[in-house]
């Protein structure tokens, strides 16, 4: 309440520290402040003319905690006027604006050069007057609440106001009549004034505890405290105090049927009323003088004192009484304004607790979600993880196969090679005994010839026995050479070449070998012929390969095309394929360069290779020539040239009755 | 001529004497037959003055062919012997090898015996 005293003090200072210039914005509201704060109990038109200019330039400037300083100074005098809507709704507007943390330094008092705490300050401030209209109004617990505020927030700062709103909130429990609790509250304010220098507002402390000692009717307490006060509230020069003692005495004296000191002291209050010059006092009015009057005349018999008195009094009362129903009822509907819109604002607050709930509940979701994609994007890695394991693993598995199998048939090849050495051997000897035989039997034959003892029917037996020897040494000798040429081709199978890879040209070497094929056969059979094409494709650089091996791969090529043709030819013949229908037997040979790779054909136009032995052709040991002449073995070893030996590739395209292409594709 | 055919098998003597049979009768080869490297060395030992044309086998069990010839080379050098290597292992490795230890001849199982005969009637001239 009192604060703004020490707020005057602290503007003085500031208006002297403001360069003196009252042009500023600052200045001029600090001095209109000032006045404000001077005429606050003396003269309300000026206060209030002052302040609303000094509000007007806080508003002007963004001052908002100075802004607050001038509401609560409005809101201080209309309470003063038992205007308590009005007030009301300034200290609401006050507190929103010093509530608001964002304002703190929104104001010329605040800062490091300013007052300390200056919106604390303020606010503990606001809380008290506005507990006082709560008090006024008769909204006691929300009046206790308010000073109890102001009161932890003078402490907090170390103020001692702090001891009004305490003496207040005792104030409060008189009101409710509970005079032990109002009697601490007291007592506590009465302690923490003696701690201090300063005895402002001692009067009022004086009274209510006087009060409470009149009600507990310990009269001679009551009496020292009232006395207490009178002399406390003319040192402080405290009107309204003094006056409030003085009813408490004038009280006392007529409880105690001191006739001539109630009536001095109900004259005294009645005198101050006439001194406040039409202002309100604290706590009192001036009904409650008049009844006080006409209770001491009443006391003394004086009955025309008494009737006048009395009447006096019905009539303030009742004005009074008028005013502040009708101001009630104005702070009443406002304060159920203020109501609802503290509903609003809790429904509000509701709202957007609701609001927070629902977005954090969002973001929690939110959350969920995107840890529960971070699993799955986990998962399906590692399941992509999975699957590339799973394939490297298949793939591993099918390597072991492969190399358990290489190495199966690297040792079987061994064991081939081994076998092919030892069968050598024995056929050594088949060959020659019976070469040799041949010639035994033919000496014998030329023995018999030659003896005259036997008779031409003898000779012509041994002859024909010694005939049938040879013959049979013949088929031996024969057989014996098969058997060596199947031991000789497994061994340069289980052999793999011992060449070098060169630099050579692909296409003289198909060349070369295509001719000594054809040359070969025709040694071997004059009446065979055939078309040779060749269709070599000259940007063809020299690649790297064993000469001999791919030589070979060409010529068993060429070799099987010449006798495919050859066959395919005789059948033709046999069948007398009429005019038109003449056959032609070709065998082509082509090189084609296809980006990184060389590919060798060798195409015929015979039979084609049935579709139920197509697979069995790369065995080793499969022939479809007669037995006995071929090994089986020259398109298995012309595979594993090109695929292991070379890296290179070995297919073949083929259709019935048309004719086949044996493909082999070269890296370069 | 005379020939020392070293070889495990004892077949090798008949069938030798079985193609040589007209040279045998004729007087023209002599044939004498050692069935390890070791007897080969022996006989050669006690006939260090004699001019013998060996035909030895690789594959044999004690002293294999090119020990043998190795043993020859290193310890008869006057007349040194005429060394052929016959073998079922017609490979490469084997035939260095030999050529590498001073062999005359490398024959290949089964014995070409017109080529043989061929390349004898080219030493003893």
């Amino acid at each position: 309440m009192k604060a703004y005293l020490l707020l005057i003090l602290i503007l003085a200072n500031g208006v002297c520290a403001q360069t003196k210039s009252e042009v500023t914005d600052s200045a001029r509201f600090s001095s209109n402040l000032k006045q404000a704060e001077l005429y606050k109990e003396t003269d309300r038109k000026k206060s209030v003319q002052y302040n609303e200019e000094a509000l007007s330039i806080a508003q002007k400037n963004n001052k908002k905690l100075d802004e607050a300083a001038c509401l609560d100074l409005k809101g201080y005098i209309l309470n003063k006027d038992n205007k308590f809507g009005t007030a009301l709704q300034c200290y609401l507007a006050a507190f929103v604006l010093v509530e608001n943390l964002e304002n703190y330094d929104k104001s010329w008092f605040s800062g490091k050069a300013g007052v300390p705490h200056y919106r604390l300050r303020l606010l503990a401030n606001i809380h008290q007057n506005f507990a006082h209209v709560m008090r006024a109004t008769g909204n006691n617990e929300n009046a206790l609440f308010h000073y109890r505020e102001s009161e932890s927030l003078f402490k907090k700062i170390g103020d001692r106001e702090s001891f009004i709103s305490i003496m207040f909130m005792g104030a409060v429990y008189i009101d409710l009549n509970k005079l032990d609790s109002a009697l601490v509250y007291e007592k506590m304010a009465e302690q923490l004034l003696n701690q201090t220098e300063d005895k402002k507002y001692g009067c009022i402390v004086y009274r209510f505890t006087g009060d409470i000692y009149f009600k507990q009717g310990n009269m001679r307490l009551a009496k020292k405290y009232y006395k207490m006060g009178i002399l406390s509230a003319n040192a402080e020069g405290n009107l309204s105090g003094l006056m409030n003692n003085h009813v408490g005495l004038a009280r006392y004296y007529m409880a105690e049927k001191q006739k001539d000191s109630s009536r001095f002291y109900a004259r005294k209050v009645l005198k101050g009323f006439s001194s406040l010059k039409g202002n309100s006092a604290k706590d009192i009015d001036v009904g409650v003088a008049y009844e006080i009057m006409f209770q001491a005349y009443l006391l003394n018999g004086e009955v025309d004192s008494t009737l006048k008195y009395m009447q006096l009094a019905i009539i303030a009362k009742d004005s009074i009484n008028k005013e502040k129903v009708s101001n009630l009822a104005v702070f009443q509907s406002l304060s159920f304004k203020e109501q609802l819109r503290l509903q609003q604002l809790e429904k509000e607050k509701e709202l957007m607790e609701n609001k927070f709930r629902t977005n954090s509940m969002m973001a929690g979701l939110v959350v969920v979600i995107i840890f529960g994609l971070l699993l799955y994007r986990n998962n399906r890695r590692k399941q992509k993880a999975n699957k590339v394991l799973e394939a490297a693993f298949s793939n591993l598995q099918t390597t072991q196969n492969q190399l358990i199998q290489s190495e199966k048939m690297a040792s079987l090849g061994e064991l081939i090679a081994g076998i092919a050495h030892e069968i050598q051997n024995p056929l050594n000897f088949v060959n020659n005994f019976s070469e040799g035989s041949v010639d035994l039997a033919r000496e014998l034959k030329e023995e018999v010839a030659a003896n005259r003892n036997l008779s031409p029917e003898e000779k012509t037996d041994f002859e024909s026995v010694a005939d049938l020897l040879i013959q049979n040494q013949e088929k031996i000798n024969h057989h014996g050479k098969r058997a060596d040429a199947i031991v000789k081709g497994m061994l340069q199978h289980s052999r793999g070449s011992s060449g070098q890879k060169v630099h050579t040209d692909v296409n003289a070497l198909a060349d070369e070998f295509l001719r000594i094929s054809y040359h070969g056969l025709r040694a071997k059979d004059k009446s065979f012929n055939a078309l040779m094409k060749t269709n070599f494709d000259d940007s063809l650089d020299k690649i790297n390969l064993i000469p001999q091996d791919i030589g070979r791969v060409i010529l068993n090529l060429v070799t099987n095309a010449f006798y495919a043709v050859n066959e395919k030819q005789k059948v033709c013949k046999a069948e007398l394929v009429g005019p038109g229908r003449i056959y032609e037997p070709t065998v082509s040979i082509s090189t084609k360069k296809l980006g990184h790779k060389v590919e060798i054909t060798v195409s015929d136009n015979g039979d084609g290779i049935p579709q139920k032995i197509l697979d069995k052709i790369f065995q080793p040991f499969f022939t479809t020539k007669p037995s006995g002449q071929g090994t089986g073995l020259g398109l298995s070893l012309s595979y594993d040239i090109i695929t292991k030996g070379h890296n290179g590739d070995f297919s073949v395209e083929t259709k019935e009755g048309e004719g086949s292409s044996f493909i082999v594709t070269l890296p370069i | 001529m005379k020939i020392l055919v070293v070889d495990d098998e004892k077949d090798v003597q008949l069938l030798f004497e079985l193609r040589f049979r007209r040279e045998i009768k004729s007087g023209e080869v002599t044939m004498v037959f050692a069935f390890s490297g070791q007897e080969a060395l022996d006989y050669l030992k006690s006939h260090v003055d004699e001019g013998i044309l060996v035909l030895s086998d690789i594959n044999m069990p004690g002293m294999n062919g090119l020990e043998l010839l190795k043993h020859i080379k290193e310890d008869f050098d006057n007349p040194p012997p005429v060394v052929m290597m016959i073998t079922a292992y017609g490979d490469d490795d084997n035939f260095q090898t030999a050529k590498g230890l001073g062999a005359e001849g490398f024959l290949t199982k089964p014995v070409d015996f017109a080529m043989l005969k061929e390349k004898l009637k080219a030493w003893a001239v």
